[in-house]
């Protein structure tokens, strides 16, 4: 083992100095020898033994190229391994740095954190609500239907124009149709069960392309008229809620409206969008019934390789042969066409995420670039650290890795705490309910996909510029006396970084200032009536006990609105067919009696309501008179009936002139002929931001429509009311599921509760950002006034007043903000256009939102400035002065 | 890596293991693993250089081995192999491959 023990001894050097080939020379050369020497000493001359050692190596070029072969792949390997141990070093080297300064750790880690949490959380909406496709096979083919009226407006189809639809249309694979259908009540042991159903015709389950989970959807002749079948099928969430996942479930009779109904299947989890329901009863459509009443709704699935385009020509010349067999029906009407997806998702839910995601991409580039500035902090102090391990051999290319490698692992660190922001804010989202499809945001692999890139590519962005200025910086400046040099622009770099932080910080104030005055507008629009006070409550009582035009429906109301009324402490009630904000509406046309042609004809919206409802409702009679007793009068009343109009109605139709007593034709030019009895105010109970629409008024006996709201003006809480008016309901009829009793003031709030979410959400993102641009702002300063300690020390000790000081540094601070605000008004210009669709009331360019963000952001930008420059004052130059 | 006309043919993977073996107990030049292994054969197996070197270099890049440059008892140049610890990992595998592998055949062969 002496050998072994001597080779140990001799200086090693590695293999990756000399060349492969030269490597396989030398080796080969080496055996060659050794063999002739051992040749030699068998006693073979020396040129025998050469010949003879050469002939047993055999084709030298042949075992050449192989050993070259395999030397390269081991080449590669060893390439690989030095890098990776390289990665693990710098890892370990970061951890070990990041440890050295937990706070300085923790700020930049939770900064990241926030930007990337944010973005991952916006995407995981944008992801379900826009990106994702409609939970339903080839849902590209699936198409929203409406009818068009000669007005160019959208409309609901008719039974017998969806039949014909259905049956002429050469580009659908099938069409199905629903509506909400007359309210179900569950009946059984305990009290009555409010049901919310969809009916459907059983091709809308073909469309949809969706089968039942357990059982069947219905079959084609159990949505035939007159033979429709008493099934149901039940929703997934439904079944589990109510009657606990039975798997027993099929063919048990329930007790709907007091009918018996068969349950025939559930479908899967999660079906119903966009038509919710928890129970789909057959819709049976009448080819013989009124072509004027427009009540389905339509989805349709195109053949595959049909365009949209090609089928709303298709079935534009169905309905113009409708026109032309009609023409007191459907003269002049066309179709309207939408892919269920954008008519789901609609431009303002686009436009509201896309802002958002732009929001919270701007805001993670300025925490970028504040963790930037942190950075190039850090760097600063150890570039005497740096230096010596650029000296003692690390190139340049190494030591960027090294600072890479850090800022990747603190952007790991930053996508962790960002995902925990996740995990917490997304079982809040799904709840906002202001976007549709919330429910189906989760944490799914694109989200996580999305949060890695970003953490990553925004721990580059953040660390490449600190990485390549400190590697840069000439290695004896940092060798020398570290404390005192600067390294190159630095100092410029990091005040480029705090001018982008507050430019930024801007447009996102900016923007969340438009959004929150819009929103406080939309807020503060007079509706036309007033909701404090209001409670409200639906009733629906079954078609098959009230139908539609009954006196029965007429006389259930009366009952119902006598026994409210006698309930202390309501001051008045009344009803009303459309229920305020509830996406409900109901159009028609109106005219002066002698009009002669339906040009004439105004479009109004119209209400049936009771007597009271004005008073009920706060909305001011402005001329003649409310409903009295005798125009409700369930006994037909003489003459024409009495109908109230609204301002703008009366405007249209008289303009200057005194509507009440005029005549109104009603519908159609062979219409009823109605008279105007009074005029009330205005009203926006449809949209708030919206201008109000011509509106008309019925009586009730008039239509003796059965779905309608209660609305009851009291003092009292709904809680405090509730039993009252379920104990009023049941006196009148006791197999009606009791009402809930809601504020009016509920539906105002849902009716802004998109913008309110915006307002919200952008107001927070821009906080952030202040808060960050603020720390940014804080910490450049702070950095600059440790820097010039020195030379503020000489300043004082040549007499500099303190306050002379400060102004000194404050003028720095100026200067930054000053800049900052330029940049962002000019980013602001360029960009708050795009948030105009989603504004109410509000100019892009609202000079006194913009003025007021710009003066907050300019006093948090003194703050953070001027409370580093307060302690430049305190330096005491005798300390600073003194040599180390 | 044809079987040489002069030698016993190695079975596939032996001429590994034997080389690992021969390291076993401190590094050598390849040279000297030739030699080891005629020895230790009692010259029953000839190692061609031919099947030697390729052999050692593909080791080296699965890392069974490494390789140093280093000084001979002659102040020769030479490059001298070492076993790695995922080498000494695999020798003790194929070692037992080969008692198992041996034992079998003999059973066969070699009734008793």
């Amino acid at each position: 083992m002496s050998g072994l023990r001597r080779f140990r001894n001799h200086l090693l050097w590695p293999l990756s100095k000399v060349s492969v080939a030269e490597e396989i020379d030398t080796e080969f050369d080496f055996h060659i020898e050794m063999r002739i020497r051992e040749l030699i000493d068998e006693g073979l001359s020396p040129e025998e033994a050469r010949a003879h050692a050469l002939a047993r190596f055999g084709d030298m070029r042949r075992i050449k190229r192989e050993c070259r072969r395999a030397a390269n792949a081991r080449d590669r390997r060893m390439r690989w391994l030095e890098r990776f141990s390289e990665v693990r070093q710098d890892l370990s080297f970061a951890l070990r740095s990041m440890l050295r300064k937990p706070l300085w750790t923790l700020l930049v880690i939770l900064t990241l954190g926030i930007g990337i949490g944010a973005n991952s959380v916006v995407f995981s909406v944008v992801d379900a609500v826009l990106l994702s496709p409609l939970p339903y096979p080839s849902p590209a083919q699936l198409v929203r239907i409406w009818e068009r009226t000669p007005e160019g407006a959208q409309f609901s189809t008719s039974e017998p124009n969806f039949l014909d639809f259905r049956e002429l249309n050469r580009t659908f694979a099938s069409i199905g149709a629903v509506t909400l259908p007359p309210s179900l009540a569950l009946l059984g042991d305990g009290e009555p069960e409010a049901v919310s159903g969809m009916a459907c015709t059983a091709s809308y389950f073909d469309v949809m392309g969706v089968a039942a989970r357990l059982g069947r959807t219905f079959l084609p002749d159990e949505d035939s008229p007159g033979s429709a079948a008493h099934v149901v099928v039940l929703s997934h969430e439904f079944w589990r809620g109510r009657f606990g996942a039975d798997p027993d479930i099929l063919g048990r009779p329930l007790d709907l409206n007091g009918e018996t109904w068969h349950v025939i299947g559930v479908m899967p989890a999660g079906f119903g969008f966009p038509f919710t329901a928890e129970a789909w009863i057959p819709l049976a459509s009448n080819p013989s019934s009124d072509r004027n009443d427009h009540r389905l709704e339509l989805i349709g699935r195109l053949k595959p390789g049909i365009s949209i385009r090609q089928a709303r020509e298709d079935l534009a010349a169905v309905a113009a042969q409708l026109g032309r067999s009609y023409p007191a029906s459907n003269a002049g009407w066309s179709v309207m066409m939408q892919s269920l997806r954008d008519w789901a998702i609609g431009p303002a839910v686009e436009r509201a995420a896309l802002v958002l995601q732009a929001t919270v991409g701007l805001m993670l580039l300025l925490a970028c670039a504040n963790v930037s500035c942190l950075l190039i902090a850090r760097a600063t102090t150890r570039r005497h650290e740096i230096g010596v391990r650029s000296a003692i051999g690390a190139s340049r290319a190494r030591i960027i890795r090294q600072l890479l490698t850090e800022s990747a692992f603190l952007g790991i660190c930053g996508a962790g705490v960002g995902l925990l922001v996740v995990t917490f804010a997304i079982p809040v989202v799904r709840t906002l309910g202001a976007l549709p499809r919330l429910e189906e945001v989760s944490i799914n692999r694109q989200v996580l996909l999305v949060t890695l890139c970003v953490s990553l590519a925004s721990s580059i962005v953040a660390g490449l510029v600190p990485a390549l200025q400190i590697s840069g910086a000439k290695i004896l400046d940092s060798l020398r006396d570290g404390s005192r040099g600067t390294i190159g622009g630095a100092p410029r770099l990091r005040d480029a970084m705090v001018v982008l932080q507050i430019a930024g910080t801007l447009i996102l104030l900016v923007a969340a200032g438009l959004l929150i005055g819009s929103f406080l507008r939309l807020r503060g629009v007079d509706a036309g009536f007033s909701p404090d006070h209001v409670l409200k409550a639906t009733f629906s009582p079954p078609q098959n006990r009230y139908p539609e035009g009954s006196r029965e429906a007429v006389q259930f109301y009366r009952e119902l609105l006598e026994r409210v009324r006698s309930i202390p402490g309501v001051q008045s009630a009344a009803a009303g067919m459309v229920d305020p904000f509830s996406g409900y509406r109901f159009s028609n046309q109106a005219g002066e009696d002698s009009a002669t042609e339906l040009r004439e004809f105004v479009r109004v919206q119209w209400r049936v309501v009771t007597e009271d409802y004005f008073r009920t409702m706060g909305i001011p009679v402005l001329r003649g008179r409310t409903f009295v007793e005798s125009d409700t009068a369930t006994d037909q009343p003489q003459g024409p009936p009495s109908i109230i109009v609204s301002q703008g109605l009366a405007d249209r139709l008289w303009p200057g002139e005194d509507p009440v007593g005029r005549r109104v034709r009603w519908s159609s030019l062979d219409g009823p002929i109605l008279t105007v009895a009074g005029v009330v105010g205005d009203v926006r109970d449809a949209f708030l931001d919206a201008e109000p629409p011509p509106m008309l008024y019925l009586p009730e006996n008039l239509v003796g429509w059965p779905r309608m709201t209660v609305f009851i003006r009291t003092p009292m809480e709904a809680g405090a009311l509730a039993s009252a008016v379920r104990a009023a309901l049941t006196s009148v009829d006791d197999e009606l599921p009791p009402p809930a009793l809601l504020p009016l003031r509920q539906s105002f709030r849902q009716a802004t509760a998109g913008s309110r979410l915006n307002a919200q959400l952008l107001a927070l993102f821009a906080l952030i950002a202040l808060v960050i641009a603020s720390v940014g702002t804080y910490g450049v300063m702070a950095f600059s006034v440790a820097r010039r300690r020195q030379e503020i020390g000489v300043r004082m000790a040549l007499g500099a007043k303190p306050s002379g000081v400060v102004y000194l540094m404050l003028k720095k601070g100026l200067w930054l903000v000053g800049a900052g605000v330029v940049l962002g008004l000019a980013g602001t210009l360029a960009v708050t256009h795009s948030l105009a669709s989603l504004l109410y009331d509000t100019p892009p360019l609202d000079v006194g939102t913009i003025l007021g963000v710009t003066v907050l952001l300019v006093a948090a930008g003194l703050l953070a400035s001027y409370l580093p420059s307060r302690r430049a004052a305190e330096i005491d130059p005798a300390l600073v002065l003194r040599p180390e | 890596m044809k079987p040489s006309k002069r030698s016993s043919p190695l079975l596939h993977g032996t001429l590994e293991a034997l080389v690992m073996k021969s390291l076993a107990n401190g590094p050598r030049h390849g040279y000297a693993i030739g030699r080891w292994i005629e020895d230790g054969t009692g010259d029953v197996i000839q190692v061609e250089e031919g099947s030697l070197y390729p052999a050692l270099y593909r080791m080296e890049a699965r890392g069974w081995i490494e390789a140093e440059w280093g000084q001979t008892e002659t102040n020769r140049r030479a490059k001298f192999y070492r076993l790695t610890k995922e080498g000494r990992r695999r020798l003790t595998v194929e070692t037992e491959q080969w008692a198992a592998f041996s034992a079998a055949i003999s059973r066969v062969l070699l009734p008793a």
